[in-house]
């Protein structure tokens, strides 16, 4: 009867070990499966320089995701339309490869005419270009069609009064001013990186742009920089 | 709790804050109070000669007693532009700044607004003829060469009246404050610095006098 008893809570024993080791099995099976069929948020891009490598820091690499976070301080920041809130050089200071990822895919979410939320975007993406999928984004940005008027990008508005047609000016090309921002700021300080002429060559490309702003941002670029 | 506000921006400043007409949506007096906050929190221990003698030091007290003892009270108008967000209207009254919709529903960088705000503001200085703006010099070309023309009509700006002749008309005075922003600031957001510079830099080219462009170069942009 004590064989008995013993025999069983063996068999009892195994069979729960057997079946912790599958679920953990299962479980780790499944991670893999997921992030194998998890689609990585592509950024528009006729460039074969959209490859993987990056140049990105060991500790950028390794920080943790903090997707959720970084959107909601920056839905907070875009509601509030404060420019200076501290959170912008604190919680969302280095954004590791996935939430640029997040903030690239968000950039195409705002309605062309948030002009300043693009290009707060573009200039959180901007101010650490850690790969050449940074820098793809960057050109594709640099080189979208002008905005024509505050109300609607594809219509002009004509306007008589003049007064402050300047500020006007900037505002509507403004995330392609802080793209070319974020270029002239990564040539200076990456004065012999690999991807330096990927980064002239959209400064050379804006200064062909029609648009008076954008062009000669671009010439003042390439001429501190060659 | 636009009172509230109201008493928020007081706080800040030696001098009463302006006083909102009824019309004025809560939208819109929430976001110049944010602004204002904004530009009233500023702090630097440098200026450059020009901002100490326009503005004082570059810091959020001096920018808000300069707006206060300027502007005492905000309405609302059109001013006469589908794309305005603010103007001095001095024949209603040079002490009014009147905002218009676009203050809110267009999507400027705040520094933008400020630009506006406090351009506008030099305007209601009647002892100094609201410095009004000079005619724009023909041929009136950027660096380059290239005719500055007009981002709404596509027409060339030589010979209108959208140029200063002086460092401390609307144009010179509001870049003089942006550029020291930007260099000099030390509690300001990345964002806000450079996009103080970008708006001042694009503004010096309105600034067409030889010797008033030579003085804001010199004071912030040779070093």
């Amino acid at each position: 009867m004590k064989k008995a008893l013993i025999l069983l809570l063996l068999v009892v024993c195994g069979f729960y070990i057997f079946s912790r080791s599958s679920q953990t099995a299962k479980a780790v099976l499944s991670e893999a499966t997921t992030a194998a069929l998890e689609e990585p948020v592509r950024v528009p891009s006729n460039s074969v320089l959209e490859s993987k490598n990056s140049f990105l820091p060991p500790q950028e690499a390794a920080a943790n995701s903090n997707v959720e976070l970084k959107l909601g301080i920056f839905e907070d920041i875009v509601l509030s339309k404060n420019d200076n809130d501290p959170r912008l050089d604190s919680n969302l200071k280095y954004l590791n490869t996935e939430e640029k990822q997040a903030f690239m895919k968000k950039y195409f979410e705002q309605k062309k005419e948030s002009l300043n939320e693009r290009g707060l975007i573009v200039f959180l993406i901007g101010r650490n270009i850690s790969s050449l999928n940074d820098l793809s984004f960057i050109k594709n940005v640099a080189q979208e069609p002008e905005c024509k008027s505050f109300e609607h990008c594809e219509k002009t508005h004509n306007d008589p009064k003049d007064e402050h047609a300047g500020v006007d000016g900037i505002t509507l090309a403004y995330p392609q001013i802080v793209a070319l921002k974020a270029i002239g700021n990564y040539l200076k300080s990456n004065p012999s990186a690999q991807s330096r002429a990927f980064a002239l060559e959209i400064a050379a490309t804006a200064s062909n742009s029609k648009n008076s702003k954008i062009k000669s941002i671009a010439e003042d670029i390439l001429s501190n920089s060659l | 709790m636009i009172g509230l506000l109201t008493v928020l921006s007081i706080a800040i400043s030696a001098v009463a804050a302006p006083v909102f007409d009824n019309n004025v949506p809560a939208e819109i007096r929430q976001q110049i109070v944010t602004d204002m906050n904004a530009v009233g929190s500023i702090s630097s221990a440098q200026a450059s000669g020009l901002h100490q003698h326009i503005f004082g030091p570059v810091l959020g007290k001096a920018y808000l007693n300069f707006f206060d003892t300027r502007i005492k009270k905000i309405g609302m108008s059109s001013c006469g532009s589908a794309n305005a967000v603010a103007c001095v209207i001095p024949f209603l009254g040079s002490n009014k700044m009147w905002l218009t919709q676009n203050y809110i529903k267009f999507s400027h960088p705040q520094i933008a607004r400020s630009m506006v705000v406090f351009h506008e503001a030099r305007h209601s200085e009647v002892k100094n003829g609201n410095w009004g703006h000079a005619t724009c010099p023909t041929p009136f070309n950027d660096p380059n060469g290239n005719p500055i023309k007009s981002i709404w009509t596509g027409a060339e700006l030589a010979g209108q009246p959208a140029c200063d002749i002086t460092p401390f008309g609307s144009y010179g005075s509001s870049l003089i404050m942006l550029k020291n922003i930007s260099k000099f600031c030390t509690n300001c957001s990345e964002k806000v610095r450079m996009d103080a510079g970008i708006y001042a830099d694009d503004q010096l080219k309105r600034v067409t006098n030889q010797q008033a462009y030579s003085a804001i170069r010199q004071d912030l942009y040779i070093r």
